[in-house]
């Protein structure tokens, strides 16, 4: 049990970091029961010395899922859709509230039992990057 | 002269201490951080209202003259803007109530301005945040009456194929003084303390303009 959770230690960070891109902090705010839409939060890094373009998210237990950014300023609060998100060599991205964020629609039933979500990211030269989103309180 | 030394290197880091903090408490504050709310230079008056919440009950201007509230208008379907804000106002109302008499504790109203999605979510949702926020919402004339009294505004989006739409609206916060006269606005990013702070002192040059 040890060795494997010793292998799992070495191997995880390797598995997040498949397509250079390093992912933290991945989570989903609790919402109100019966809630149909979601944010997911995350920070992106990209370490490796190329750029790198997000270019959509999957995740199959919504029925939509979307990349936004919230702008507010004094002319109020609305959202746009992002086309993607481009991680230049070395960047670090904060997707946090009242920004950029995975907008997440119309779970299926027991979607959120688990107090996870698997998130795909997709980038522009076709791989896909896996991400565990926790559902936990906002901090 | 070792024990001299000590004495000398502690009176001077005792003088260092007390000049830092001297620092740290008179700086002004910039400008910036002020930005948390904003007082009107008049108030203003809130014409009548009714809205209700899911059970019926109901939310109306004379619910305004029982102490300070909060207005925020949003809608349900908003998975970043509208949380977070409420988030922050339960943390900001938290801060609030270690500042002001129990009694000055802003109650915190969230307005649907959709409310043919959210006549029978929005009181829970609103709750979820802190049990004692209240959720409502209305006949579109009567969420008209509040939105045009205090300059706020909302915007439906054309729907997606789904048929989801966005609402487009106003994120600042109307505070509403015991007179049920708006008073002033608080402004994103809602830093808890900050707008604590702001309530706080707004409520001091409150009583001192009423009691006058």
């Amino acid at each position: 049990m040890r060795i494997i959770a010793l292998l799992l230690m070495i191997l995880m960070p390797l598995a997040s970091q498949a397509s250079d891109i390093v992912v933290k902090e991945a989570y989903i705010p609790q919402m109100p029961p019966g809630s149909k839409v979601f944010a997911a939060y995350l920070v992106l890094s990209n370490p490796s010395e190329r750029e790198r373009r997000i270019v959509g998210v999957r995740a199959k237990e919504f029925s939509m899922v979307h990349l936004h950014m919230s702008v507010v300023d004094s002319n109020g609060s609305s959202m746009q859709a992002l086309t993607g998100i481009t991680l230049a060599p070395g960047e670090t991205v904060a997707m946090e509230p009242g920004g950029m964020h995975i907008m997440l629609m119309s779970p299926a039933a027991q979607a959120l039992s688990a107090g996870v979500v698997n998130l795909v990211l997709e980038f522009k030269d076709g791989a896909a990057l896996p991400v565990e989103a926790r559902i936990r309180e906002a901090s | 002269m070792m024990l001299i030394n000590n004495a000398v290197s502690s009176v001077f880091s005792s003088i260092a201490l007390v000049l830092l903090l001297l620092t740290v408490t008179f700086t002004p504050t910039p400008v910036q951080a002020q930005l948390q709310g904003v007082k009107l230079d008049e108030p203003v008056f809130l014409p009548a209202f009714t809205l209700s919440d899911k059970t019926g009950r109901q939310f109306t201007d004379t619910d305004l003259q029982s102490g300070w509230t909060l207005l925020m208008f949003g809608f349900n379907s908003c998975p970043d803007v509208c949380p977070f804000t409420l988030r922050n106002l339960e943390a900001a109302v938290a801060e609030t109530s270690m500042r002001v008499r129990p009694d000055n504790v802003p109650k915190v109203v969230f307005i649907s301005v959709d409310p043919a999605r959210d006549k029978q979510t929005v009181t829970d949702y609103a709750s979820f945040f802190h049990p004692e926020f209240r959720g409502v919402t209305g006949e579109r004339e009567q969420i008209d009456a509040l939105i045009n009294a205090t300059d706020s505004f909302y915007r439906f989006m054309p729907p997606d194929s789904t048929g989801y739409y966005e609402v487009q609206h106003s994120s600042s916060v109307i505070v509403v003084g015991p007179d049920g006269m708006m008073r002033a606005r608080l402004q994103p990013p809602f830093d808890p303390g900050r707008t604590a702070e702001f309530l706080a002192r707004l409520q001091i040059e409150y009583r001192r303009t009423t009691t006058q």
